[in-house]
C-alpha cells in the first residue's frame, strides 16, 4: 500500500514546476555567479545610481556578491517561481475539477480535507525544489569564479524564499476553491503577485511608497539581510502565517462547494444575473 | 429487527438557482436489488446519485446508503460504495495498473489483487498501457474496474454503458450481475431501455426532477396499454359488451375491431368468449414506448 497517494500524486503533476523551476533558478543562479567578476571589473569604481543599489535591498553595491545577488536572482526568480506555483496550486482542486477526475477521487472513501492537505503537501515539496535548486548552481558557479560569498548563505536565502513561495501557492489554492474556474484563480493570484512585487520594486526607489512595501509579501521575504548581515528567520518565516490562513480557507471553501460533474469550463456568466427566456410567440 | 434500505432518499430536493433538480424525492431501494433509474437527461438522475456520494449536498432532504447518512457518515457510505461517472475521465499519464493502484491506495489498500486480474482479464484490459491511450469502451472498463475495486456493498453507476457498442455492454453486464448475484445492490442511470428490460428488477422513473414512477418492470409492462385487433367469422358484433370489460374501441372494420386495453386482457377475452373469433392479435408495448408515455404524460398512456 502507497502512503499519501495523493501528496504522491500531486508532486508528481506538479514535476514541471519541480523540474522547470529548479532549471530556471539553478541555471540563472549558476548564470549569474559566474557574471560576477564581469559585473565587478565593469562596475569597479564607478557611481552607480541609487536604483541599482536599492533593488539589493540592504545587501550593498551591485560589485559586491551579495549586493549583485540580492539585485540580479533574488529580485527576480521568486517572482518567476511563484507564477509556476500558482499554476500548480491552482491545478489541485480546480484544474482537476476542470479536468472531470475530481469526482472520481472524492467518491472515494476520503475525506476533502484530506485531499487538499495531501495536495498542498506535494505542491510545497515541488516549490521547495524548484526555489532551493539555485544553491546547487551558485555553488557550482564558485568553483569556477571568485565569488565570495559564504555557501551555507546562499542556501538559507533560498530555504527562506520558500514561505514567500507557498503564501502564493495557498492563495491560488483558495482561488482555484472558490473561483468559477481554474483560468480566473490563476489571472487573479498572478495579479495580485505581480502588484506585490511592483509595490516593493516601487518602494525601494519612491520614499513615499516605502512604508507601503511593509503591506507585501516580498518586503518580509528580503534576501538581502540574510545574505550579509545578521539572519532573522523570524521575518521571512512569518509569511507562514497567512499562507497557513490561506490553507485554511481553502479548507473551508472547499469542504463547503459542490464538485461539478465531468469536464467543465464555467464562465464568467454563471456570476450574472439570469434572465428569464422570451416566451415564443 | 429491520434490515437497512441499500438506498433511501426522503424529500430530497435539491435546486441550482432557479431550477428545480430534484423535487421531493422518496425513494428505497432494498439490498441485493438491481435498479434502473430512468429518465430524459436533466431529469435529475445524476444529481441524485451525486448526493448521495456528497459530491453536492441537497437543499432539504437526507439520503441514506446503508443506513448511513449520505452527508453526516459520507465516509461509511463511501467506503461501501463503488462508483461509475457517466462522464468518466481518467489520469491519462497513468497506466491503468498505476490507476488502480492509486485508487486501491485511497482504500487504504484493501482491495484484492487476484480479482483485479481476474477482472481485467474477463474484460480483457490491458493495465499496462497508459489511460489516455485507451479506447472509450476501454476506459469504461477500467472505470467498472475502478467501481468494483473494493467489492462494494452497493454499485452506483451512472449510465455505465453509455457510447459501448454491444459486445463491450455485455461484458460490462456480465461482470455487474455477477456481482449483483454475490449480494452486491446496483443502483444504475440508463437510457438504454433494453438493457433496464433484461437486467432489472424495479425501475425508478424521474421526469423534470420528481419521481413518477417505481415499480416493477413486469408489473409496469402488465400495466400498460396494449394494442388488441379481434377477427370475427362475421360482421363485428357491437362494441359495447366489450368496452365494459375495460377495452376501449379504437378503430371498426366490417369483420375487425382494435381495442386498446389497460392491464390484463382476461376481461376481454371473456367477452369475447359469446362471439365466433376467428383471430385475435395482441402487441404488448415495449419499455420504450412505456417510459417515452412517463415522460412525456407522467402518466401510463
Amino acid at each position: 500500500m502507497t502512503r499519501y497517494p495523493i501528496a504522491r500524486k500531486a508532486f508528481w503533476d506538479a514535476r514541471v514546476t519541480a523540474i522547470g523551476g529548479g532549471l530556471l533558478s539553478f541555471s540563472l543562479a549558476l548564470m549569474y555567479v559566474l557574471m560576477f567578476p564581469w559585473v565587478q571589473d565593469a562596475f569597479e569604481g564607478i557611481e552607480l545610481p541609487a536604483i541599482y543599489e536599492s533593488f539589493g535591498g540592504g545587501a550593498g553595491s551591485i560589485t559586491e556578491p551579495a549586493g549583485f545577488l540580492a539585485t540580479e536572482y533574488f529580485s527576480f526568480v521568486p517572482l518567476v517561481i511563484i507564477i509556476f506555483a500558482v499554476v500548480a496550486g491552482t491545478a489541485a482542486t480546480a484544474g482537476e475539477e476542470s479536468a472531470g477526475t475530481l469526482d472520481l477521487l472524492l467518491a472515494q472513501p476520503v475525506t476533502r480535507r484530506r485531499v487538499v492537505l495531501e495536495k498542498a503537501a506535494g505542491l510545497t515539496a515541488a516549490v521547495s525544489v524548484a526555489v532551493v535548486a539555485g544553491a546547487p548552481g551558485a555553488w557550482i558557479g564558485q568553483l569556477i569564479v571568485d565569488f565570495d560569498l559564504a555557501p551555507w548563505r546562499i542556501l538559507l536565502a533560498m530555504v527562506l524564499t520558500v514561505p514567500l513561495v507557498l503564501l502564493f501557492l495557498t492563495i491560488a489554492m483558495f482561488a482555484g476553491a472558490t473561483l468559477p474556474n481554474r483560468a480566473a484563480a490563476v489571472v487573479l493570484t498572478t495579479t495580485a503577485a505581480v502588484a506585490g512585487y511592483v509595490l516593493q520594486t516601487l518602494g525601494l526607489l519612491v520614499t513615499q511608497l516605502e512604508d507601503a512595501r511593509k503591506l507585501t509579501p516580498f518586503y518580509w521575504a528580503e534576501a538581502s539581510e540574510v545574505l550579509v548581515g545578521d539572519i532573522n528567520p523570524f521575518r521571512p518565516l512569518l509569511l507562514l502565517v497567512p499562507a497557513a490562513a490561506a490553507l485554511i480557507l481553502t479548507l473551508g471553501a472547499f469542504e463547503r462547494r459542490d464538485i461539478a460533474s465531468g469536464a467543465r469550463e464555467v464562465g464568467w456568466r454563471r456570476w450574472l444575473p439570469r434572465r428569464k427566456p422570451a416566451q415564443a410567440a | 429487527m429491520s434490515t437497512s434500505a441499500a438506498i433511501e432518499t426522503r424529500e430530497l430536493t435539491r435546486t441550482f438557482g432557479d431550477v428545480v433538480a430534484l423535487d421531493r424525492m422518496s425513494l428505497r431501494v432494498e439490498q441485493g436489488e438491481i435498479f434502473g433509474f430512468l429518465g430524459p437527461n436533466g431529469a435529475g438522475k445524476s444529481t441524485t446519485i451525486r448526493i448521495l456520494l456528497d459530491l453536492i449536498r441537497p437543499t432539504s432532504g437526507s439520503a441514506s446508503v446503508l443506513g448511513f447518512d449520505c452527508q453526516r457518515e459520507s465516509m461509511e457510505v463511501r467506503s461501501r460504495i463503488g462508483y461509475l461517472p457517466g462522464d468518466l475521465r481518467l489520469y491519462g499519464g497513468l497506466t491503468g495498473q498505476q490507476t488502480v493502484e492509486l485508487f486501491a491506495s485511497l482504500r487504504n489498500g484493501r482491495v484484492d489483487d487476484a480479482y483485479v486480474r481476474e477482472l481485467a482479464s474477463e474484460m480483457e484490459l490491458d493495465l499496462g498501457k497508459k489511460a489516455s491511450t485507451y479506447s472509450k469502451g476501454n476506459r469504461q472498463k477500467l472505470g467498472v474496474l475502478l467501481a468494483l475495486l473494493g467489492r462494494p456493498q452497493v454499485l452506483l453507476l451512472d449510465e455505465p454503458t453509455s457510447g459501448l457498442d454491444p459486445l463491450v455492454q455485455r461484458t460490462v453486464w456480465d461482470v455487474l450481475r455477477r456481482e449483483a448475484a454475490r449480494g452486491a445492490t446496483v443502483f444504475f442511470s440508463s437510457h438504454v431501455m433494453s438493457e433496464v428490460e433484461q437486467t432489472c428488477e424495479r425501475v425508478g422513473i424521474l421526469r423534470e426532477g420528481r419521481l413518477v414512477a417505481v415499480e416493477p418492470v413486469v408489473a409496469m409492462k402488465a400495466r400498460a396499454l396494449r394494442h388488441v385487433e379481434v377477427s370475427f367469422a362475421g360482421e363485428a358484433p357491437p362494441a359495447d359488451p366489450l368496452v365494459v370489460a375495460g377495452a376501449k374501441e379504437i378503430r371498426r372494420e366490417r369483420a375487425t375491431l382494435e381495442f386498446e386495453i389497460t392491464g390484463e386482457i382476461d376481461p376481454l377475452l371473456k367477452a369475447l368468449a359469446a362471439y365466433h373469433v376467428v383471430d385475435l392479435r395482441t402487441e404488448q408495448p415495449t419499455l420504450d414506448e412505456i417510459l417515452l408515455a412517463y415522460y412525456r404524460h407522467g402518466v401510463t398512456a
